[in-house]
């Protein structure tokens, strides 16, 4: 371990602290994009009946492709230069959604039968049954895939080193090629420290958003 | 408790009409299945009417036509004589009251916010809603200090109260109830029976409920509709009518082979005259040539009987009821049960109280019968009181439990008694209920 080094990228705010804040963004944004894209349609999965299966198993072989192949593939398809972060956020969106759609369905599946026909039989209209009793009664699904996501795309993102874009990954890309550890060292620590740091914080705001659910799926 | 406003807004409901009306109405679902088929059906208003029959014969279908959660396939059906479809689906459902089983009640709201739900669809104020909300958590017997719990913080029982004071909360015309009572135990349910039945008195609501249990149909209805499979009515009347004249073997296979017998089940037992008996610590006591004597234990808890014409063998005791408590089907049960054709009556410590005469008792099952002959068409309603009544030991209200036997007495009106009585947990209630207070809730607090 050499200390100084990480002094040294820590004092000049570049490198560590730039990576950083870089990783989250390349990771999270994708959760924001995904969650909004993932509600709709995995509400419009749920309603489906025949073809909700296979659209699930469709969704499965999109998360399947090999995250660099998608790395490496989304610039032809965008006509984005092959170092903009846009390639990165798009395909963490992709697996993102392809993840986050089944916990929505399954989420919205597991309303109580009862308590849809209580809402109806107590004159919401259908708008207001979605939004104000089916999407809560979803949400602690929706938070348990919430988090799986998060920490995937955390890790997920250095892979994008190899594209010359992997945030905190890149630190191990530098390690490799001098033959240095401390950066590697530092990019783990970091990426399992961002990882655990959300993952409680998403707990957190469940816990505070849906007091009702307390130890309920998880 | 407040009931005055909620009296006052229904004051003007008192017109008598018929609410609810199918004509010819007919479902079949999607998949072929004819839930309904030709039903022909008056609701009326101010009463319970109770839809029964075995699960899958089209209740649930019956009942969600009402409130337009299901349309017929064929006929109409009208409020008040507005054929359905010309009201707005939720327009029309706010004006109705709807409890399922479990209460359906949303777990991601509180209680308050579950009983504020159709208010708050209204329109109303925050503040309106929540004292509302709070009135009928007393009405229907909860604390409010529940106010804040979730519904999954509640048992069973208080889940259901809150269901039924969330039907009430917009102070609805109609109450549709789809077998709400079917998740709970025995004794909570005998319980929310009463709550119901005091409500439904003091409010004056029209009430129509679903179950599969014909034993609930009779202590609940004033009108009960058998249903059998395919949505068509086997048989319709008051309680009473059903049991004593049952139309078909469907009808009287599915109230229960023992009908009339079953009718007992409803007639209090307190009343009839109970003759004194000898008692005696031994069967070898019994002199020849005497009348039969009841063995006894040294607290004076029966045994058997002795009799002379059967020397000095110990005879089985039968059957005994409870004088003050029990139910004219079990004094019937106790005379028939006994050696020597005397029913044997016990206090509540167990003691023996005297004996009935199987004379006696079939005596009262006969003028019990005439009484619901004639019955039929009169009720006046006694205003009950406010269901504030302090909740004494139950023990102490069994002298006053029952209406008198004695012919020559005035006639009560069933359904109306004047006085509310508590003790009605182990046994089906007679002919109606108090509402239950609040000192119900220790029993059913949650873990
Ligand atoms: N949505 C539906 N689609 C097809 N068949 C149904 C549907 N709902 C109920 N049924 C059928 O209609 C019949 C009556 O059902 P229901 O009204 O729920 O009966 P009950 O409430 O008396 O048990 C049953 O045979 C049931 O299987
Ligand atoms: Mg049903």
């Amino acid at each position: 371990m050499d200390l100084d080094w990480i002094a040294r990228n820590l004092a000049d705010g570049q490198d560590i602290v730039g990576l950083l804040g870089l990783h989250l963004v390349l990771a999270l944004t994708p959760v924001v994009a995904a969650l909004v894209i993932s509600l709709p349609l995995g509400y419009a999965v749920s309603r489906t009946r025949a073809v909700a299966g296979p659209l699930l198993a469709l969704f499965g072989v999109v998360y399947s492709v090999p995250s660099l192949a998608l790395f490496v593939a989304l610039p032809l398809v965008l006509g984005t230069r092959i170092l903009d972060p846009l390639n990165i956020v798009v395909a963490l969106t992709i697996y993102t959604v392809a993840l986050l759609v089944r916990s929505v369905v399954d989420g919205f599946r597991g309303v109580p039968a009862q308590t849809r026909q209580a809402a109806q039989a107590m004159g919401m209209g259908p708008l207001r049954r979605v939004l104000t009793v089916e999407l809560p009664l979803a949400m602690p699904v929706v938070f348990a895939g919430l988090r799986v996501v998060t920490v995937s795309n955390i890790a997920l993102v250095s892979v994008g080193a190899v594209i010359g874009l992997g945030a905190l990954g890149e630190l191990f890309d530098l390690g490799l090629r001098q033959g240095f550890y401390t950066p590697i060292v530092v990019g783990i620590v970091l990426i399992v420290a961002l990882a655990l740091l959300f993952d409680g914080l998403i707990l957190l705001v469940q816990r505070l958003c849906l007091p009702w659910s307390r130890g309920a799926a998880a | 408790m407040s009931s005055v406003s909620l009296r006052a807004s229904v004051a003007e409901d008192d017109d008598g009409q018929a609410v609810i009306t199918f004509e010819a109405v007919s479902k079949t679902y999607r998949d072929g299945t004819t839930a309904v088929s030709e039903l022909d059906l008056v609701l009326p208003s101010d009463q319970v009417s109770v839809l029964v029959g075995p699960s899958g014969c089209g209740k649930t279908t019956t009942l969600q036509m009402i409130n337009r959660m299901i349309e017929p396939t064929a006929g109409s059906i009208s409020w008040d004589g507005t054929p359905l479809p010309q009201i707005r689906r939720t327009t029309l459902r706010r004006q109705m009251g709807y409890v399922i089983q479990s209460g359906g009640l949303f777990p991601h709201r509180t209680v308050l916010d579950n009983i504020c739900t159709v208010p708050t669809l209204l329109g109303w104020s925050r503040a309106r809603s929540r004292s509302r909300a709070l009135e009928l958590l007393s009405l229907v017997g909860l604390d409010r200090s529940l106010a804040q719990r979730f519904p999954a913080q509640l048992s069973g029982g208080q889940q259901q109260r809150v269901g039924v004071a969330r039907a009430l909360a917009a102070d609805p015309v109609l109450l549709l109830m789809d077998e709400p009572f079917s998740a709970v135990d025995p004794v909570v349910r005998a319980d929310l029976q009463e709550l119901v039945k005091g409500l439904q008195r003091e409010l004056g609501k029209t009430i129509v409920m679903i179950t599969h249990d014909i034993d609930e149909a009779m202590i609940m209805g004033d009108q009960v509709v058998i249903m059998r499979v395919g949505g068509r009515i086997a048989q319709m009347g008051t309680p009473d009518e059903i049991l004593d004249r049952p139309l078909d073997d469907f009808v009287a296979g599915f109230v229960g082979r023992d009908r009339g017998y079953r009718a007992l089940t409803f007639a209090p037992a307190a009343g009839l005259p109970v003759a004194r008996i000898r008692s005696v610590r031994s069967a070898a006591s019994v002199a020849t040539g005497s009348s039969p004597a009841v063995v006894v234990d040294g607290e004076g808890r029966p045994l058997g009987w002795a009799d002379a014409a059967h020397g000095s063998t110990l005879l089985p005791l039968g059957a005994t009821f409870a004088a003050e408590t029990d139910t004219l089907r079990a004094v019937v049960d106790a005379a028939l049960s006994s050696p020597v054709g005397l029913a044997v009556a016990v206090q509540s410590s167990g003691r023996l109280a005297g004996v009935v005469s199987a004379a006696d008792a079939l005596e009262a099952v006969r003028r019990r019968r005439l009484q619901v002959a004639e019955r039929h068409g009169s009720a006046v309603a006694a205003a009950p009181d406010d269901g504030d009544a302090p909740s004494a030991d139950p023990a102490t209200l069994h002298e006053e439990a029952g209406p008198p036997a004695d012919p020559a007495a005035p006639r009560q009106e069933v359904g109306h008694p004047p006085t509310p009585s508590p003790d009605r947990r182990t046994t089906p209630p007679p002919d109606g209920a108090a509402p239950a207070g609040p000192a119900d809730d220790e029993r059913e607090a949650a873990s």
